[in-house]
């Protein structure tokens, strides 16, 4: 089991404000399996993803990555498992400004507190690769489309060889054709690396790529169906 | 020393031999009732000296002090600026420690780059103003006085920069996210 999310609650604000984000949500994603969290604007799928991912503490419940509790971690234990054990793909691809394609990806070693080996940079250039941007190993994000970045932000995810993959909806910014594409690789490169994923998106096209479904209302898991990739 | 030099002068330059001193110049005070004054000491008996020095000490510590604000400032925009850079790295796992090297590191590589310009800027000017005017324009820049500035600045440079270190230990990688939930 790559990712175990056990009776997980989180409550946001305090008092009157208070709002429940995630209300006893528990699921399991396999390595090499993508699950798609479907739902409204505002049901929870940024607070799952943030709690899975290390950047938020839930109030009760447990998360486990590749076996570990990370439930109880302070934040820089916390930083250290988003490092060594979490890819994210952001809604806007997220990358550095300054740096080119391939420094976003050595990146990842900077920071790990060294510099990149000769094999961090093959390692990079065949991600790159993979995703079809190798052409464009030496083009800052300014220089390069959405769907591009997009790529290079997969790649860069996947770099560190994490246990689990976040993506949040990954493909808002892009069109229907490209973001099709971009989903399809993010698929594939799951399933052959053996990261458990999870892909939040309102896009019901995407679906049929995912491995499995499950919908989020008002911070609980409502229905549970399997993609037509379904493995089992 | 001539009888005419007590009836006219208040004050009177003595070109003395090195064997002389300041032992035997006091024995000397001590019987005319006179006082010897090094030619630097006796710049103090001058208002007007003192007033002035002191009003271009006060131009070189306010500038010290504008330095720290400025700098300070700089640093504090600068890195507010890049609050959303220094979210998505957090996110990707870089720890305080990392992020405060890399900005402290940053900001001294400025700094050491921007006092050399001004040492140069400042010695060019002198060079320039010396030339231009034919009267001699007193312009002197001692090293000690150079290095003295440059370390002064650094160290202000260093402060207003550490004002800027809460700032990035504050920022919560949540906002890599894009959204507050």
């Amino acid at each position: 089991m790559s990712l175990k999310v056990v009776d997980v609650t989180l409550t946001l604000g305090d008092g009157e404000q208070q709002v429940t984000a995630l209300d006893h949500v528990s699921l399991n994603v396999q390595a090499g399996e993508l699950l798609a969290v479907v739902g409204p604007s505002g049901s929870g799928k940024s607070s799952l993803l943030a709690v899975v991912g290390g950047l938020r503490q839930p109030t009760t419940g447990q998360i486990f990555i590749g076996g570990d509790n990370i439930t109880a971690l302070n934040p820089p234990q916390l930083a250290t498992v988003r490092r060594d054990h979490i890819g994210f793909v952001f809604q806007q691809s997220n990358l550095l400004p300054a740096l080119t394609a391939l420094d976003q990806l050595l990146l990842v070693a900077h920071l790990r507190g060294r510099r990149p080996h000769a094999a961090d940079r093959r390692k990079a250039l065949e991600l790159l690769g993979e995703m079809g941007m190798a052409h464009r190993a030496d083009r800052r994000p300014g220089q390069l489309s959405g769907g591009e970045r997009q790529r290079i932000g997969i790649a860069r995810a996947l770099m560190s060889d994490p246990t689990v993959l976040l993506a949040d909806e990954p493909t808002s910014m892009l069109d229907h054709g490209r973001g099709r594409q971009i989903i399809e690789l993010l698929a594939a490169q799951c399933h052959q690396r053996k990261v458990a994923a999870i892909m939040v998106t309102h896009d019901p096209d995407m679906l049929d790529c995912a491995d499995r479904i499950v919908h989020i209302v008002d911070g609980r898991l409502a229905a549970e169906g399997p993609g037509s990739h379904a493995q089992n | 020393m001539p009888e005419v030099v007590y009836q006219f002068a208040s004050a009177v330059a003595l070109d003395l031999d090195k064997s002389v001193t300041p032992a035997a110049t006091r024995a000397v005070d001590d019987e005319l009732g006179t006082v010897t004054l090094t030619m630097k000491d006796s710049f103090k008996t001058s208002p007007a000296y003192q007033v002035e020095v002191f009003t271009v000490q006060a131009i070189q510590g306010f500038l010290i002090v504008t330095s720290v604000v400025l700098i300070g400032a700089f640093f504090l925009i600068w890195t507010i600026q890049r609050t959303a850079e220094i979210g998505l790295v957090k996110a990707l796992g870089a720890s305080n420690a990392y992020l405060l090297k890399d900005s402290v590191g940053q900001a001294l590589l400025l700094m050491v780059g921007g006092i050399v310009v001004g040492v140069v800027l400042a010695m060019l000017t002198g060079v320039i103003f010396k030339q231009m005017v034919d009267s001699g324009f007193p312009f002197d820049l001692q090293a000690t006085t150079a290095l003295g500035s440059a370390l002064l600045l650094l160290i202000a440079g260093l402060v207003g920069s550490a004002l800027s270190i809460r700032l990035i230990t504050r920022v919560d990688p949540i906002i890599a996210l894009g959204r507050d939930r």
